[in-house]
């Protein structure tokens, strides 16, 4: 795998020896602590193993810091070779973690792994210079020694493994084996080729087996453990479109709908099947993060041994099985926004014709969020013919509604237009998030980060050490100016809102703006008031948006950046991060299934100016802009 | 721009030129063709003859007008007002646009929309009612628009059953492009929707 080079490396110390030295604070590399470890998703075993490949990292980190510094200074025989042999050793066990973890399809193990390599590629430097220095030579020579004067130690500690292991207690005689290498590893590395067969030839036979069984102990058991997970997370989709039936069919008989034993009302009913729809996505983006990481785990030798349960043995043999997860979901979400229309038709029968009016307003109160929601035409197209026979039942109302869309439509028309007139002026200074996150870390020939530097590459992929790849990439990219799209607040009254996914990148924007103007502009331009709420579904959800903060787009400075796997995001997501991605559908930009090397990156937006679908508005005073380096 | 088909009477009239060449029997089957590709076609010819009797109009100032007064002067031709009562709880809007449908629309291009206590616009004649607009030269050019805090002054000339008239005495405008407020007087002369 492609290593980052040594300037990046020293590079990379030289930003860590400026920033606070604490323990990472944060999940995931970010702008504050650009070698904190990527999270783990996986509630069994993978956080210990975390923790263990964490201390590791740091304790061997800060050793090396002091080395290269020594080595930078022409010093190299201040440095104590036992120091050197010591955090070789420590390296050897963070390794030991990293692959444990990438068994477990953790992407944190993946790096890990690339940040023991990068390691154990200086120390091995640092090793052969030390070598020649008096102070090493005094600690080879007494190495020497203890290996002469262990050898019988050595010879009854291998008996011992062979009888753990004839008695099958794996775990013990692995235990066992690292006991001893862990005591040998810190004065072999000073050793000739010839010394070291002497010494570990004598254990092959022995370690052979260990390994081996021990490799298939884990395996099997991280198997089960993200084999199990798919069926935990996958929604029952043919259940949930029962029970919508059913509450459904309750509204048309009774005028009430029964939904988990409750009486509710038929608008109270949209909102909660939206929100059962919102947790379903979260749980198939869960069950198909946990698809990913049993499929493209590394050591993946093991990982297509066959599946208990059917389902998942033939996702497993099925090359485009990923695809089917979207698929599937795609398809459930196109049964469940036709329930929407049925549900509004069955309830419009039942009513008099005094009841419709302020039906119909709840009806496109509850309805308007989730057009939003879906940012799609095909929902809203679907309501029309449902909402209008709801209409049509009071005279009134149809004629009311007729002359408000008549007086509002066309203003939209334009509002919409002098925002997006707005939007193309930005587009210059602001530019794309994703454009950004792929300027701030393209490889060239001085930096190996998440892109190629010439051809193409499915997503953004881990092609050195995230520490380093976070280095260059938060000098290149924070404060710079982007445009971050499809924001969507928490919830009404959070402090935060999200630039859903895309590309590879998401965004977090503070909340609440300061709209206010703009706000009651535009609820005066739609007739709005107290007593007179908007009439069609368009101008409900141009309200509703605008009041909440929900918006086309939002450009301003980029504050903070964080790297995460791909797997990790969606494997561990809660329900309440769904609003993470687009209702109704899956996220498909990975074509070929993502990988343990596939990351996203999320990017904290100091909001300069605010773009809704029909206002824009400039937050704080125009500043110049400084020349990236 | 004339009518895509030539009104039936001059049809008949080329058709009976030619009659000494055929049959009356001939003649009345022709006549019978005609009518039924006149009737068949009857409703394209509806909707072109709408549109380019609304176009022909437009040129001949017969559909209304409009001139804006900004950087330099924008005329558009056609110019039909409509007056909306939204319901009891809503004021009424008078919306004064260049087209007489946004499917229709063509550029320069503008929308005057004002709030108004009235019931009628007849009510209104006389009167300066604050308005906002919105004007844009072409599909790709930036727009000019009335931000909250901006509007602009409209006063009502006349209003009959055909036509309204009404005059931009005041107000100012943004423009997508720039940052700064700009001064807009016009005139309007509006055929009821």
């Amino acid at each position: 795998m492609p290593m980052a080079t040594k300037p990046q490396f020293v590079a990379t110390i030289v930003f860590l020896l400026g920033q606070l030295s604490v323990a990472a604070v944060y999940a995931n590399p970010n702008h504050k602590v650009v070698d904190a470890a990527l999270a783990v998703h996986g509630k069994e075993f993978s956080p210990e193993l975390h923790k263990k490949a964490t201390d590791f990292y740091e304790d061997a980190k800060t050793k090396l810091f002091d080395f290269l510094e020594k080595e930078a200074k022409n010093d190299v025989q201040k440095i104590d070779g036992e120091d050197l042999g010591n955090t070789h050793m420590v390296v050897t066990r963070l390794k030991r973690a990293a692959s444990q973890l990438q068994l477990l399809g953790e992407p944190a193990g993946h790096d890990f792994e690339r940040r023991g390599n990068e390691m154990h590629n200086h120390l091995g430097r640092l090793i052969a210079k030390s070598q020649s220095f008096p102070r090493t030579q005094k600690y080879i020579e007494s190495f020497r020694q203890f290996i002469n004067n262990s050898a019988a130690a050595r010879s009854k500690a291998i008996l011992e493994m062979h009888k753990l292991a004839m008695q099958g207690k794996w775990e013990a005689a692995e235990n066992e084996l690292y006991r001893v290498y862990d005591r040998l590893d810190p004065g072999t590395v000073f050793l000739t080729p010839e010394e070291n067969k002497a010494i570990y030839s004598p254990f092959s036979e022995v370690d052979v087996a260990i390994t081996s069984a021990m490799l298939e102990l884990r395996s099997a058991k991280a198997n089960e453990i993200l084999q199990q997970a798919i069926p935990d997370n996958l929604p029952n989709y043919a259940a949930i479109l029962a029970e919508i039936d059913m509450a459904i069919t309750s509204l048309g008989a009774t005028g009430q709908a029964t939904w988990h034993d409750e009486q509710i009302s038929g608008p109270e009913l949209v909102t909660r099947i939206g929100q059962k729809w919102s947790e379903t996505q979260a749980g198939a983006l869960r069950a198909r993060g946990k698809y990913w990481a049993l499929t493209r785990r590394s050591y993946g030798t093991y990982a297509s041994r066959s599946a208990a349960d059917p389902a998942v043995a033939a996702a497993i043999a099925d090359p485009n099985a990923a695809d089917k997860f979207a698929n599937d979901y795609a398809a459930f979400s196109r049964d469940l926004m036709k329930s929407f229309p049925r549900l509004v038709e069955a309830h419009s029968a039942r009513l008099a014709g005094n009841d419709v009016p302020q039906t119909y307003v709840a009806y496109l109160r509850a309805l308007a969020p989730l057009a939003r929601q879906t940012n799609s035409p095909e929902f809203t197209a679907a309501l029309s013919p449902a909402l209008q026979k709801l209409v049509d039942k009071n005279p009134q109302l149809r004629e009311g509604v007729a002359a408000y869309d008549s007086a509002t439509a066309d203003l939209l028309r334009w509002r919409a237009r002098v925002a997006e007139s707005h939007a193309t002026v930005q587009a210059a200074e602001y530019l794309p998030i994703e454009k950004r996150f792929h300027e701030g870390t393209v490889s060239n020939q001085s930096y190996v980060g998440l892109f190629p530097e010439t051809g193409t590459q499915i997503g953004a992929q881990l092609l050195a050490p995230a520490p380093d790849v976070m280095t260059t990439a938060v000098k290149r990219l924070m404060g710079q100016k982007a445009a971050v799209r499809d924001i969507i607040r928490l919830s009404g009254e959070s402090k935060s809102a999200i630039a859903r996914f895309q590309d590879n990148t998401y965004g977090n924007v503070p909340a609440p703006l300061s709209l206010e103007p703009e706000v009651e502009a535009l609820k005066f331009d739609l007739l709005v008031s107290n007593q007179a709420p908007p009439l069609t579904l368009m101008a409900m959800q141009a309200v509703l948006t605008a009041e909440r903060g929900d918006m086309a787009a939002i450009g301003g400075e980029i504050t903070g950046v964080y790297l995460e796997g791909v797997i990790t995001r969606f494997a561990a997501l809660p329900n309440s991060a769904a609003i993470l991605t687009t209702l109704g559908q899956l996220p498909t930009d990975w074509s070929s299934g993502v990988g343990m090397s596939h990351v996203l990156m999320r990017f904290d937006i100091g909001p300069q100016w605010a773009l809704h679908d029909y206002f824009f508005l400039r937050l704080a005073p125009r500043t110049n802009t400084t020349a990236p380096e | 721009m004339n009518s895509r088909f030539p009104p039936v009477s001059c049809m008949l009239l080329i058709l009976a030129a030619g009659l000494s060449a055929c049959s009356k029997e001939k003649f009345n089957e022709l006549i019978d063709k005609t009518k039924q590709h006149v009737s068949t076609g009857a409703d394209k010819v509806k909707q072109s003859v709408t549109a380019a009797t609304d176009t022909a109009k437009e040129q001949l100032n017969l559909a209304g007008q409009a001139q804006f007064n900004l950087d330099s002067p924008i005329v558009i031709a056609g110019c039909y007002a409509s007056f909306l009562h939204p319901g009891e709880d809503r004021p009424s809007v008078l919306q004064i646009r260049s087209y007489r449908d946004p499917a229709q629309e063509s550029f320069p291009s503008m929308l005057l929309r004002a709030q108004v206590p009235a019931k009628s616009a007849s009510e209104l004649v006389g009167q300066v009612v604050t308005a906002q607009l919105f004007l844009q030269k072409d599909s790709n050019s930036p727009v000019w628009y009335c931000s909250p805090g901006t509007h602009v002054e409209l006063k009502i000339i006349s209003a009959d059953a055909q036509t309204l008239a009404a005059e931009i005495i005041g107000g100012t405008v943004r423009h997508t492009h720039k940052d700064d407020n700009e001064n807009v007087t016009g005139t309007l002369s509006a055929v009821w929707q």
